[in-house]
């Protein structure tokens, strides 16, 4: 016997493993019995307390309806008096520890910006939990609301929130506003970043119904990108546990159902607060100079040539590459926006259009794109500077480029102001472009 | 008579203990004193590695056949040599503990939220346990297996993060100065002396003459990717990098091509648990091959229940307590006890080296005029001389 061990170790003490450690196993209870799998999580403030709202996995053992599902989302608010309470609440309304390793999406109400919207983000700094990387998205109205309309419209293999954003990380903001990169920058000196918003609202195309489990998502208001709008299967969400009534309004009539809005805005944050909301337009602005981007839109109105009058040109932008970047003229910082880029004529606006000012337009874009272009964007770059000024928030890099390529000449320059942290005001701003046009 | 690994597999031994905790919790305390200057602390630590391993690579070739134990017996005594070996003995054990810390720590805290720490300590402990049985040789057998396991989850470890990192983040260079990189190396120099690995393999790797230059190549490849990593960690986190305490997971967590496919950061984990496994392996049989030459224990047994107790006895105590591990490592007795005794190991392995190497060239010179000779050839090298060179006996004319 002893001869046989000793000639098989590893089988003998596999076996062994095998009889000890199965059983151990066996009476442990299944992780989804323990954990609660949270795909989303939303902070207001109600009164002195935190709201957190919390969309959660329901798994379903079975298909219902078209499709087959996998579960559906159920949003659940608790009140807290910080957000480590309010997580401990939750955990004992719904009876598991609520699993932040799915949580792609923390949504956050405007109000918990007017003091420093660090003191709430601190939990998802520290907890372990949070192994994701989750965005942070701001909701225009209430984050509950968004995230009750985000649950009703998506089963678990739909769209997320922050797939949602996808659009805006390719045209607008570059890249992901996630902890990690809010964090990143609220370090820094400037302290400044954007983060996306996201808001809910109706429908208007009504007659959208719902059958089953699938859930349709309409286009009529929604700018969100094509791609991006596609819903497999899903489960319907119903109404959620222990918070406010779900915001879906489906009704046989046909009224209008809530959906996610984004319309491409952002929110200027400086110190953990917001000091300025960006429009559409303003984002697009802020699109030109951002180097993490590459594709974009641009608009020139009220062109006038020989042939044609007032028309409306939009360019799609093929490519774009950034080369902002910044020298000292004596003592006097200077910062240049380089812009170079492949443009192509995507549509003309005019009335009257014929064959033959088709044509005189396009020869008239050949011969002038350059200089119409070039006025068009040294203005949209000048509405984007002139707000960082406004806000006093440097979200144009000026502050990192120069402390990191000119450190001995910026510090020396900021002593020599009054106000070291107005330095926007005093510095120099200018624009060069190369533009090349396909037509 | 030992059973020698060859060149390729003291190489891989080598490059495992030097990747050590570089790719673990260290890079957050580097971070604590040289923010984001941290791959140059890392860069100072690893080129004194090397040139120290330079020397011992060269020490070790032309003492192919005695231990370090035997090594320094014959230059400096019994007694000194027991207190170096115990030295490196729980040198080496520290650093398996720490690493075991490591891996209790992160599937208790990070992957799961309520486990049976017993569930994945036990084996462990087997594990360690069996690995002290063995031999080098099994061990570098099993490393080459895995090599290239390795080389790729380093590989995969530098280069997908260096996609999304913003380079920018590494200037201005010494923004705080100097100061702070030369504390980094101080107070983490615990992460580096790995020539005391390549002390433990003494005697036990059949050197050609090509292999210093084997395995000095692989252990600057190794070299340059820990620093590689370093420089990628700086980029992605800048003077953040001291919250980021697992630095593998984290690096890779940053960059959004594991967001899109959702694996790659899983893959890369199970890899380092891999290497991770190896590592304590690693560490615990090169101290208990230590423990058991300086205390004369003839019995792997016996080594083994010591081993594997005193390790059960420091994670028991050390539940849950990374950090007072880590602090232990990090605080200034500890370091100044901890160089002090390695510079002390350095002078007696270089000296006895001296000494030996004039006692061999009187010999050889001895034999070839055929004159008196001070020492048996075969007591200190353990070559026999019967063939090749008429033997001379201690003494006689």
């Amino acid at each position: 016997m002893i001869e046989y061990i000793k000639k098989r170790k590893l089988f003998v003490m596999l076996i062994v493993f095998l009889f000890v450690l199965a059983p151990l196993s066996l009476i442990q209870k299944a992780e989804t019995d323990k954990v609660a799998v949270v795909t989303a999580i939303g902070l207001d403030l109600q009164e002195e307390n935190i709201l957190l709202s919390a969309n959660i996995v329901v798994p379903n053992s079975g298909a219902s309806g078209g499709g087959g599902t996998d579960g559906t989302v159920k949003t659940v608010c608790v009140l807290g008096e910080d957000v480590s309470t309010a997580f401990t609440n939750l955990s004992i309304l719904i009876g598991k520890m609520p699993g932040l390793a799915h949580c792609d999406a923390v949504v956050l109400n405007k109000e918990l910006f007017k003091d420093n919207v660090t003191k709430y983000l601190d939990f998802f700094v520290r907890t372990n939990n949070l192994t994701s990387n989750a965005n942070i998205i701001v909701a225009d109205k209430e984050a509950r609301s968004v995230l009750e309309t985000s649950a009703e419209q998506k089963g678990v293999r739909a769209v997320s929130l922050s797939k949602i954003l996808l659009v805006n990380n390719e045209y607008t903001l570059g890249e992901e506003a996630n902890i990690d990169t809010f964090y990143e920058k609220y370090f820094t000196k400037p302290s400044a970043s954007i983060l996306p918003v996201l808001n809910e609202g109706d429908s208007k195309v009504a007659e959208a119904q719902t059958t089953g489990g699938d859930t349709e998502q309409n286009s009529g208001n929604n700018q969100q990108s094509g791609s991006n709008n596609q819903q497999s299967s899903g489960g319907q969400s119903t109404s959620s546990i222990g918070g406010s009534g779900g915001g879906k309004e489906q009704s046989a009539s046909g009224r209008a159902e809530k959906i996610i809005k984004n319309n491409g805005q952002g929110v200027v944050v400086k110190n953990g607060q917001i000091k300025a909301v960006l429009d559409t337009n303003q984002m697009y602005d802020f699109n030109l100079i951002n180097p993490n981007t590459r594709k974009g839109h641009i608009r020139v109105s009220g062109v006038t040539g020989e042939g044609f009058s007032d028309a409306t040109l939009l360019f799609e932008i093929f490519d774009k590459r950034n080369k902002n970047t910044g020298m000292f003229l004596g003592d006097v910082p200077v910062f240049n926006f380089g812009l170079d880029l492949i443009v192509k004529l995507e549509e003309v606006v005019m009335d009257n259009i014929s064959i033959d000012n088709m044509t005189v337009v396009k020869d008239y874009v050949v011969g002038n794109i350059r200089a119409e272009l070039e006025r068009q964007l040294s203005r949209q770059i000048s509405v984007v500077v002139e707000l960082a000024k406004d806000t006093n928030t440097d979200f144009l890099g000026v502050y990192n480029y120069f402390y990191k390529f000119y450190n001995k000449s910026w510090k020396k320059f900021l002593s020599g102001l009054d106000n070291p942290d107005d330095y926007l005001k005093h510095i120099v701003f200018t624009c060069d472009f190369d533009i090349e046009g396909k037509i | 008579m030992v059973r020698k690994i060859n060149d390729f597999q003291c190489a891989l031994l080598l490059c495992v203990a030097t990747i050590g905790l570089n790719f673990l919790v260290f890079p957050a305390l580097f971070a604590k004193y040289a923010y984001s200057d941290i791959y140059i602390s890392v860069a100072i630590g690893l080129v004194i590695d090397f040139v120290l391993c330079s020397i011992v690579l060269r020490v070790m070739k032309n003492n192919p056949n005695v231990t370090f134990f035997q090594f320094v017996s014959r230059a400096m005594g019994k007694v000194v040599a027991v207190v170096l070996t115990m030295f490196m003995c729980i040198h080496l054990f520290i650093k398996g503990v720490l690493v075991v810390k490591e891996i209790h720590n992160y599937f208790n805290e990070t992957l799961f939220n309520d486990i049976q720490w017993i569930i994945y300590v036990i084996p462990l402990l087997v594990f360690v346990g069996f690995i002290v049985l063995k031999n080098f040789r099994a061990y570098g057998r099993a490393m080459q297996f895995f090599v290239w396991l390795i080389v790729v989850a380093m590989v995969v470890s530098v280069v997908i993060p260096a996609t999304q990192a913003d380079f920018t983040n590494l200037l201005p260079l010494l923004e705080n100065g100097s100061l702070g990189i030369w504390k980094g190396v101080f107070f983490c120099s615990f992460t580096f002396g790995d020539y005391l690995v390549l002390l433990t393999l003494m005697g036990r790797v059949e050197f050609r003459e090509n292999s210093i230059s084997k395995i000095s190549k692989w252990l600057i490849i190794t070299d340059v990717l820990i620093v590689g990593f370093c420089v990628v960690f700086s980029a992605i986190f800048g003077d953040t990098g001291l919250n980021h305490s697992l630095a593998l997971s984290e690096v890779l967590l940053y960059t959004s091509i594991n967001t899109l496919t959702g694996s790659i950061n899983w893959i890369n984990i199970l890899f380092w648990l891999v290497i991770l496994f190896l590592q304590v392996g690693l560490f615990f049989l090169s101290s208990a091959k230590l423990m058991r030459e300086a205390l004369n224990i003839k019995s792997k047994v016996v080594v083994m229940a010591i081993v594997v107790g005193l390790l059960l006895l420091t994670v028991s105590l050390l539940y849950l307590n990374l950090i007072r591990a880590i602090n232990i490592v990090i605080s200034l007795p500890f370091i100044i006890t901890d160089l002090s005794i390695q510079l002390l190991l350095l002078v007696v392995y270089i000296w006895s080296s001296i000494k030996t190497g004039k006692s061999r060239k009187m010999s050889l010179v001895s034999v070839f005029n055929r004159s008196i000779v001070k020492y048996q050839l075969t007591g200190i090298t353990g070559v026999t001389a019967d063939q090749k060179y008429t033997s001379v006996k201690a003494g006689e004319r």
